[in-house]
């Protein structure tokens, strides 16, 4: 019986103190100074090692210069991104807690899957642009990208590899797709770790692959790539290659993909604009470009009130009738 | 650069002070995170990668690993010791670790793990060295219909490691196949079995749900049994293997080396399935089958080489193609990414430093590593001395917080929870917990491929008889079905004649 009691008294005593802990976990006991004052957390919804986090990353690492304290890169994958962008939301409006997001924030409000809206985020800025691309096998039938879409016209069902459903590369293809008018159909698979192997095996024709893998495999001469969905140079690839504007003659919008850095509503007018000079000021920085060049991302910065009251609206709009198209909307 | 200067410029990185100093730490702190339950390699390795900012690719590279492969050496330490995985991959160390262990042969089971981790590593280096193109390009010849032809041999496989009532191991198979769906359905963007809530929208955590379903209905059980000192055995015998254990380990280490290594290369969590093949393919072709799960020692050396040399294979794609075949080899392409080392196919030429760097590191990991853990037997044994009033709080604290720490989610913690309660309820009713975890793990990988397939086809199911590599492997399966119920059938003809 005594056994008994203690072994009862030591589960008690663990439970208070995983109590306590959770208990403090959730109270702020720093007092408030000037912003910023203590470590900043930056948060996107990806795991470790994608264009995502390797775009938080480099953004943590050149923000912590201009606002002085350590900008901790925090990972919260999950969901397509749902779990970091609702953890953002819900946060602290003190500036403490960023997110680096990208247009999955307004996609799962699409799908119908997001516990949260618009309005409980505010834009801060714009920075940088993630890059796609079309290829396919090098010795594959199509050397150019109008050789494939007069076959795909010809022959509609030719099926194309994306990262997953949702992904940024899947919504521009589709939108490109539409456009085009070329019959084809998706295959989700999940990252740019399968799309690769899938297209380099000759399993799926063509792929829409992230500017960093297209980059790695057209080096070793085992790609080609028929298009890019950005302007090449600005990512660095070979100018030769044809972009979404030179194919459509500017007369098919893309939807590029922006990484942007929010925070919740209600965050102070004044930290928000501190981050948004913080972020202009990295942009310019020619060592952030030449990082973000090097992992064959696009830099381009866009306010927060350009964002919030033309851009965004707008691509919200055409990213909404893409997913409808494509059945991906909820109803 | 021909292999042989590759492999010996690749040790003169290696040796210099401060690379040295990287692999000790990454592979320490590797064995560490795999020891403490919850928090995986993964995670280690995301946090630790801003540290490497400042150091050169070689080094960082290096050190993030180790963390990787170290994690794998510590994780059975905890299976062994409390039955608690210390990651995924060491699931099924559990079975007959754990059970060792209860019979005073703790030390063994240890030892042969981190002998049998070692010698699986050295192997898949060996591999990856000589090996690493040629296996590239026939890893992708490989598409979704190889994919889902060969996890269908490898549930055939699985089914051996039942133990028990095959009517139960079947419950629990077809109930981890359904926990398996539960989640946004990657072909088609579907909500399943979420209800509504956010955290279950990326499925059941892995992590969470072994945790619970071993270590939490562990404690559980120790907690309701008046415990008498001689049902565990704490007299610990010997703290190393003996030449009877090595003589019946020797065959399972091979097998699961060349199990590991060659299942590494495919795309999916390769550790845990390769451990829980080597596991069923030990006890399909054992002479004494009803020793495992209760301390069989094949049922430890297996595995623990099989994921170690998993390891080493996850490199192949890696390193030859710049494809990351798992979250860990995700995270090292990303990090090798922030140093602007893209990795590609021409990673060999343009940055063989970090090429050679690397296997050579492994080399000396695998060696720190085995050095490090076998002396560390002595005192992990001692752990099993605290009496058990105080151990399981402790197990129970340990797992409370290394369930949350994954993802800083307390959903993680609730699923731990609730999984140790069920898993406590089927102990007691005498049902098999591996083949859950199992199904849970394959079933999604099954389901993906069987429908991405489908799609590449316009839903024609001819092509996985079209396509040569899927057809032969669905004939082993369909061999080694009918094979086994023959002899089903003439064990129950054996049955009625006596």
């Amino acid at each position: 019986m005594a056994m008994r009691k203690k072994t009862g008294c030591s589960i008690a005593g663990v439970a208070l103190l995983v109590a306590l802990a959770f208990a403090s976990a959730n109270t702020s006991w720093a007092a408030e100074k000037k912003y910023p004052s203590r470590p900043v957390e930056i948060v996107c919804g990806y795991p470790p090692g994608g264009a995502m986090d390797m775009t938080m990353r480099i953004w943590a690492k050149h923000l912590e210069k201009r606002l002085g304290v350590s900008v901790v890169p925090v990972n919260k994958p999950g969901a397509g991104a749902i779990i970091a962008c609702t953890y953002i939301a819900n946060a602290q409006p003190d500036g403490y807690t960023l997110g680096s997001v990208g247009d999955h924030l307004v996609i799962n409000i699409i799908a119908g899957r997001a516990k949260y809206s618009l309005e409980d985020f505010r834009y801060v800025a714009m920075a940088t642009c993630i890059a796609n691309t079309l290829a396919v096998p090098a010795d594959s039938q199509w050397k150019t990208i109008q050789e494939f879409m007069d076959y795909a016209k010809k022959n509609p069902g030719v099926k194309y590899a994306h990262p997953g459903i949702g992904s940024s590369a899947h919504i521009r293809a589709e939108n490109f797709n539409k456009f085009a008018n070329l019959k084809l159909v998706p295959v989700a698979l999940k990252g740019d770790a399968e799309v690769v192997p899938a297209v380099l095996g000759k399993h799926i024709p063509i792929g829409v692959l992230g500017g960093a893998a297209a980059k790695a495999q057209l080096q070793a001469g085992k790609i080609r790539v028929l298009m890019s969905f950005d302007a090449p140079s600005e990512i660095g690839l070979d100018p030769k290659i044809p972009d979404l504007q030179s194919v459509f003659d500017k007369t098919v919008p893309d939807v590029d993909i922006g990484s942007y850095l929010v925070v919740p509503r209600k965050t102070p007018d004044e930290i928000v604009t501190l981050l948004e000079r913080a972020m202009e000021d990295m942009t310019k920085d020619p060592e952030f470009v030449n990082e973000f060049r090097s992992n064959v991302m696009k830099v381009k910065f866009i306010d927060g009130t350009t964002l919030t009251q033309k851009i965004l609206p707008e691509k919200n709009a055409r990213i909404e009738a893409v997913m409808k198209e494509a059945g991906l909307a909820a109803k | 650069m021909d292999v042989f200067s590759g492999i010996l410029s690749g040790f003169q990185t290696v040796l210099s002070p401060m690379n040295f100093v990287f692999c000790f730490g990454g592979v320490l702190i590797g064995t560490l995170v795999g020891v403490l339950p919850g928090i995986g390699p993964v995670g280690a390795m995301s946090i630790l990668l801003p540290t490497t900012y400042g150091l050169s690719p070689v080094s960082s590279i290096i050190m993030l690993a180790g963390i990787f492969y170290g994690a794998m050496y510590g994780g059975s330490t905890t299976s062994i010791l409390v039955n608690i995985p210390g990651e995924a991959a060491s699931v099924v160390t559990c079975l007959d670790g754990y059970q060792m262990a209860r019979k005073g042969r703790a030390g063994p089971a240890l030892g042969i793990s981190a002998l049998g981790s070692f010698i699986g590593g050295t192997f898949s280096i060996f591999g990856l060295v000589f090996l690493v193109f040629p296996l590239a390009e026939t890893a992708l010849k490989l598409g979704p219909p190889e994919y889902f032809s060969i996890i269908f041999m490898s549930m055939i496989i699985l089914t051996y490691m039942a133990a028990g009532s095959f009517a139960k191991a079947l419950i629990m198979i077809i109930t981890g196949l359904l926990l398996g769906t539960v989640g946004i359905d990657s072909v088609s963007g579907v909500a399943r079995f979420s209800f509504g809530s956010t955290s279950l929208l990326d499925g059941i955590g892995l992590i969470p749900a072994a945790m619970g379903l071993f270590g939490i209905s562990e404690v559980f059980t120790n907690l309701e049994v008046e415990i008498k000192r001689s049902v565990f055995e704490t007299r610990i015998r010997h703290l190393l293997p003996t030449v009877q254990d090595w003589k019946r380990s020797i065959g399972p280490v091979i097998r699961g080396s060349f199990i590991g290594f060659f299942l590494g290369i495919l795309p999916g969590p390769s550790p845990v399935v390769s451990s829980f093949l080597s596991y069923s393919i030990e006890k399909k072709i054992s002479k004494e089958p009803e020793t495992f799960g209760q301390g069989a020692i094949e049922g430890v050396a297996g595995p623990e080489t099989a994921n170690n040399a998993a390891t080493g294979g996850s490199f192949v794609p890696l390193l030859a193609l710049g494809i990351p075949p798992n979250v860990s080899m995700g995270l090292l392409l990303g990090a090798l990414m922030i140093h602007n080392v893209i990795p590609g196919p021409l990673l060999i030429t343009q940055h063989p430093d970090v090429f050679w760097g690397l296997i050579s590191s492994m080399y000396l990991g695998n060696a720190m590593l085995v050095l490090l853990n076998l002396p560390l037997i002595g005192i992990w044994v001692k752990i099993l001395k605290i009496p058990y009033r105080l151990l399981m709080p402790l197990i129970l604290l340990c797992c409370l917080i290394g369930a949350y720490s994954i993802n800083n989610n307390v959903v993680d913690v609730v699923i731990m929870i609730l999984f140790g309660i069920a898993g406590y309820i089927l102990r007691k009713l005498d049902y098999g917990l591996a083949p859950l975890i199992l199904a849970y793990v394959l079933g999604p990988l099954l389901e993906t491929h069987f429908r991405t397939s489908l799609i590449m086809s316009d839903g024609n199911l001819a092509i996985f008889m079209q396509r040569p590599i899927s057809c032969a492997t669905l004939g082993v399966s369909a061999i080694l079905l009918i094979s086994t119920g023959f002899s089903y059938y003439r064990q129950m003809k054996m049955k009625v004649i006596q």
